[in-house]
């Protein structure tokens, strides 16, 4: 269990707004899902297991309780069959938010998302990442927070966040895939600050659009929520204990829009007692080809007779096929602690290509390769998705990892790849 | 957006406004070009929307492929009045269910191209999109991102060609242009009917010059005794063979939406 009081605020929690649905309007979103992964190779880790399940639920409810006073709650819960550490109930959020003509107050557990990039996001550090849930980092824990938003008409968007307890990032357990290699003890947890996960952390933030640009600036002053992991060997075996080190992180996230060219940067620096003072970024560009097979119709590359209706052969009514977009993503990520840095992008280059079908079943395809320039590990993913039933996507994803002999976070990964399925029922 | 029969610029350039008064005073002007009159028809249509303000209507979006099969998605739409620039328009999908919450906001402008940004629940991120994307289909379905944004007068040249009556209606029949070059068509074929200036029937023409699409617009209802408003807009892709309707509902004006509203902000906030 990640948050001692998940059960506690979630049932009544439930109970409270079964009440308020008979009497009032409550809106949801929400999905149940069902997931199986498919691991060609056998592990290194201790279970040699090839396939696992997994099933999870989730729905974010909101009211409004007056006109300018809305409750948000975001329970969440999966089980795993395999892996311990991956079953879990947690709160993504409850918050009380309430707004005035340029301002917004907000207190409970929230969701923040900052930045531009599409590979990762340095600037993005208010939430902690969700690494069971999901391991490229998409996916952060419910921060709790109380945080105040000032809208401007001439000088942007004003944020203040004092966030008053730390969350631990969550580890693949020792019965898990895609098993690191060595496995982190949540229970060998140390902090930097004598206050421990009470550390009152603050962040500032302000954005604003200048026509074609968004920028981005922040300051945070707190815990790390990366933390350092120290290799801890006891008469049984040997693990990773985590220690989380005080951190002053000041950074800036800017995107220019040419057209369908999106020019992209997040830069950040971070410094402390216990951390190497460094910059970290990813810079990069996203380019989007709308119908990108279209030119081979209008410029009668292919016979015109290829292009009707009735074509059954596959590949004619591929290239006939003059609703598809193509982006092209290429992102450089970078950290100046080099081979001394505790994350796989020290010096990386993303090149991703997403096709979006525009069908009536809303199709897409994304093809990422992460590419290390220091000789390090490639990583490979496919991810395929469609609407099925008109409330059910069936998602398709595959990882890979190929030359990680000589990286240093990845070597363990060789034998990690994964074909996974995943069905979602949407409501 | 989604006013497709009435384009609402309420920024008319000069030109613009000097061919309105003209073709207004009849006899003032007799040597009038086909060019002046469509244009003159264009800008007819656009002043008699001026003044709604603010208007939120619910979108049934009903898309058939050859052999029939449907896929339906709901969208509930927001507009605001904008004085002197394009509108601004919010999207809210409510179905498919896998699409929940998913918002658009667009801030269309007659002389510079179009913001546009996209609100994704599951990662609370709000992604500043390409505006270019004009020709691309509006969740696949058959219409374009570009026939359902705000028709502005600019957006297309004009040449008017002939008069011939829908059914009992008089129309205009006049052709127009698009201006913009990533526009998905050559030349635009629309019906205008002479008494409200409405379009009730729009054919396109692709980059090939081919008839690709028709568009007919029935159910026209007015609302604060002035604005005219369609119930139902058919498109069908001629070469395809698929369609699109889409069904209009509780359309309410002038209430009360403001500007901030329609900020990026609001975006991550709207159910």
């Amino acid at each position: 269990m990640r948050y001692a009081f998940a059960y506690s605020v979630l049932l009544p929690g439930f109970a409270l707004c079964a009440a308020m649905n008979s009497a009032l309007a409550l809106d949801y979103r929400g999905n149940v899902s069902a997931e199986a992964t498919y691991f060609p190779e056998q592990s290194t880790g201790l279970d040699n297991f090839r396939f696992s399940s997994s099933i999870a639920a989730e729905v974010e409810l909101s009211h409004d309780f007056a006109d300018n006073v809305t409750l948000t709650a975001h329970p969440y819960t999966r089980w795993d069959q395999q892996d311990d550490e991956r079953t879990v109930v947690d709160l993504r959020e409850l918050l009380l938010t309430t707004t005035g003509e340029s301002w917004e107050f907000n207190a409970g557990i929230s969701t923040v998302f900052w930045g531009v990039t599409e590979s990762e996001n340095p600037v993005n550090i208010i939430n902690q990442i969700d690494t069971v849930e999901d391991p490229a980092g998409d996916t952060k824990l419910g921060q709790l927070m109380l945080n105040f938003k000032w809208f401007t008409d001439n000088y942007g968007e004003f944020e203040a966040y004092l966030l008053p307890e730390h969350r631990e990032a969550t580890f693949i357990g020792a019965n898990g895939r895609p098993f690191p290699g060595i496995t982190v003890d949540p229970g060998l947890t140390t902090y930097e600050s004598s206050r421990g996960a009470r550390h009152i952390d603050y962040a500032l933030r302000w954005t604003r659009s200048f026509d074609i640009w968004d920028i981005g600036l922040h300051f945070f002053d707190g815990t790390s929520r990366d933390p350092v992991l120290t290799p801890v060997v006891t008469a049984t075996s040997a693990v990773l204990a985590p220690r989380y080190p005080l951190l002053k992180q000041g950074g800036i996230d800017a995107q220019g829009l040419f057209g369908d060219l999106a020019v992209k940067a997040e830069v950040v620096q971070k410094t402390g007692n216990e951390i190497e003072s460094h910059i970290q970024s990813v810079t990069g560009i996203e380019y989007t080809l709308v119908g990108f097979l279209s030119p081979l119709q209008e410029q009668e590359k292919i016979p015109e007779d290829w292009c009707t209706p009735d074509t059954k052969n596959v590949f004619k009514k591929l290239a006939c096929n003059d609703r598809i977009d193509l982006g092209l993503v290429f992102e450089h990520l970078w950290d100046q602690r080099g081979r001394d840095s505790n994350q796989p992008f020290q010096n990386d280059l993303l090149m991703g290509l997403r096709f979006a079908f525009n069908d009536a079943a809303t199709s897409d395809t994304l093809i990422g390769v992460i590419q290390d320039l220091d000789g390090g590990a490639t990583s490979l993913q496919i991810e395929a998705s469609t609407r099925l039933f008109e409330s059910y996507r069936l998602t398709a994803l595959s990882r890979a990892f190929a030359n990680t002999d000589g990286d240093q976070v990845l070597n363990a990964f060789e034998n990690e790849g994964f074909l996974q399925l995943d069905l979602s029922y949407y409501f | 957006m989604f006013n497709t029969s009435t384009p609402q610029c309420s920024r008319l350039k000069g030109v613009a406004m000097a061919a309105a008064l003209l073709a207004l005073a009849p006899g003032v002007l007799t040597a009038e070009t086909p060019e002046e009159r469509g244009l003159a028809i264009a800008v007819e249509a656009d002043k008699r929307d001026v003044g709604y303000v603010d208007s939120t209507a619910n979108m049934k979006m009903t898309l058939r492929n050859r052999a029939g099969k449907e896929s339906i998605r709901n969208v509930r739409i927001k507009n605001l009045e904008v004085a002197g620039d394009g509108d601004k328009s919010l999207s809210i999908f409510d179905e498919p269910a896998d699409v929940k919450g998913t918002t658009s906001l667009t801030w269309s402008h007659s002389t510079k191209p179009d913001e546009q940004w996209l609100y994704l629940p599951a990662l609370k991120r709000v992604k500043r999109i390409s505006s270019k994307n004009k020709s691309g289909p509006f969740m696949g379905s058959e219409f374009a991102f570009e026939d359902i944004g705000s028709q502005e007068v600019d957006k297309y040249t004009y040449k008017y060609l002939r008069d011939e009556n829908i059914g009992s209606s008089a129309t205009f029949v006049t052709e127009r242009y698009p201006t913009d070059k990533n526009s998905g068509y050559t030349k635009q074929v629309a019906w205008i009917e002479q008494d409200r200036y409405l379009a009730l029937k729009v054919e396109y023409y692709d980059r090939k010059g081919a008839l690709l699409k028709t568009l007919t617009a029935s159910d026209f209802k007015q609302y604060l005794g002035k604005f005219w408003r369609p119930g139902t807009l058919e498109m069908i892709n001629t070469q395809s063979g698929k369609s699109t309707t889409l069904e209009f509902s509780d359309y309410q004006f002038q209430t009360g939406l403001k500007s901030r509203d329609f900020s990026k902000n609001a975006l991550k906030k709207q159910r």
